[in-house]
């Protein structure tokens, strides 16, 4: 089935520059929901590319009336989720340098260190409840959003952020007690 | 974070990570290149979704389907020789490959509908040849209804729209209840309900499922995305 599926899915309308445009518009925070659900620096633009082919195929179809965010994240998510399953059997990276802020030198080097300590801490949160986390907490979507976006009931969604927060207070004071990243 | 670095919270910490960083001009040019170059070309027909990888239980099913048909042929061409009048013509396949292997040819209809732009559905070889078009035609608008349903189903299940797949998945349960994807649609139900995560109702899906389709290839891939569940 699949494969057919596969070959008729090709006589969908060829979608236009919008895409790419609206693609542009939020490619900042594709590469950081990607950086904040543990994708490796190094992968980060092959990953970006890849949710935009995913962006690309849904366009025809897709509510563009609906903000693009979380939409963009639950893609973002699906991707990080299989390339950390093909990526199994090596060593996670905890710490990777945030990117330029464009600030100034002492503050960048503040705020370096917060946002290394939030990647990291971060990355000992299990992804489905890391998700949440991002989404609710750090990208400000309302609960019940989280909860379509991820396909999840808005208890389950409730349930996952207080759990998601304890496991990050937790991995904040061990990373303090034994040493930052970097 | 060095020891002489001022305490924050977990709050504090949280809003210092709500900035976006900008991508420098370079990283975002090389991105939109890749993406410009992606959009001019023909859309892509399978993205870097996690689905299954096809192959691998097409063509056992194909596989499975040649070798009962054929089978089941030459065990009726043996018996067509040891009979001691030949009054009657030799084989009646239409009978044999229907009701000798139906679970099997169910699972290899769809893929044998997709290589030919014939209807396969109710094709059985010897009717297919004095069958008017006009037959025909109802069975392959059915099916291509089955076909769009179930395509939307399923690119709703690639976005993690497990509600709108599995609404989709229903529709079809309810128009087509014995049709030719009905196997697929069991299947994406199971996987729709796993992804969405009501794994009791998922298991609950894939017993059914294996009671219906006890030799579908599908019945141990889903049995093995379940157990990733837990």
């Amino acid at each position: 089935m699949y494969l057919r599926l596969a070959h008729s899915a090709s006589a969908e309308p060829v979608p236009d520059d919008a895409c790419v445009r609206a693609f542009d518009q939020e490619l900042d925070y594709v590469f950081a929901s990607l950086r904040r659900l543990g994708a490796p620096a190094s992968d980060l633009e092959d990953l970006a590319h890849d949710v935009f082919v995913v962006l690309l195929r849904h366009w025809p179809t897709l509510d563009t009336s609906r903000p693009l965010r979380p939409y963009l994240f639950g893609v973002a998510f699906r991707i990080v989720s299989a390339h950390r399953r093909r990526r199994l059997r090596e060593v996670p990276q905890l710490t990777e340098e945030p990117a330029d802020t464009g600030v100034g030198p002492e503050k960048t080097l503040q705020s370096q260190q917060a946002v290394a300590l939030l990647h990291a801490a971060l990355e000992r949160v299990p992804l489905p409840r890391r998700a949440v986390l991002i989404l609710h907490e750090l990208d400000g979507i309302p609960i019940a959003e989280v909860a379509r976006v991820l396909s999840i009931t808005r208890f389950g969604a409730y349930a996952r952020l207080h759990k998601g927060h304890k496991e990050l207070a937790a991995a904040v004071r061990r990373l303090r007690d034994h040493g930052a990243p970097r | 974070m060095s020891r002489h670095e001022p305490p924050v919270t977990v709050r504090e910490l949280l809003d210092g990570g709500k900035e976006v960083p900008q991508q420098p001009n370079a990283v975002r040019a090389r991105v939109l290149a890749r993406a410009r170059q992606a959009a001019a070309a023909p859309i892509p027909p399978a993205g870097p979704d996690p689905t299954p990888p096809t192959h691998s239980f097409i063509h056992p099913a194909a596989i499975a389907g040649a070798l009962a048909i054929g089978g089941a042929v030459v065990v009726l061409g043996v018996k067509a020789m040891w009979r001691p009048a030949p009054t009657e013509r030799p084989v009646p396949p239409p009978a044999v490959s229907s009701s000798t292997t139906p679970q099997v040819e169910r699972a290899a209809a769809p893929e044998l509908a997709a290589s030919a732009p014939a209807p396969a559905p109710a094709d059985t070889g010897v009717e297919s040849a004095s069958q008017p078009a006009a037959k025909l035609a109802p069975a392959r608008a059915s099916y291509e209804a089955e076909l769009k349903l179930m395509r939307s189903a399923h690119t709703a299940f690639a976005a993690h729209e497990y509600a709108a797949a599995l609404a989709l998945v229903d529709e079809h349960a309810r128009r087509f209840p014995n049709g030719l994807l009905a196997e697929e649609r069991e299947g994406l139900r199971v996987r729709s309900l796993a992804g969405a995560g009501r794994t009791g109702e998922a298991r609950r899906a894939a017993g059914v499922f294996a009671k219906h389709f006890p030799r579908s290839v599908l019945a141990k891939r889903l049995q093995a995305e379940l157990e990733t569940k837990d």
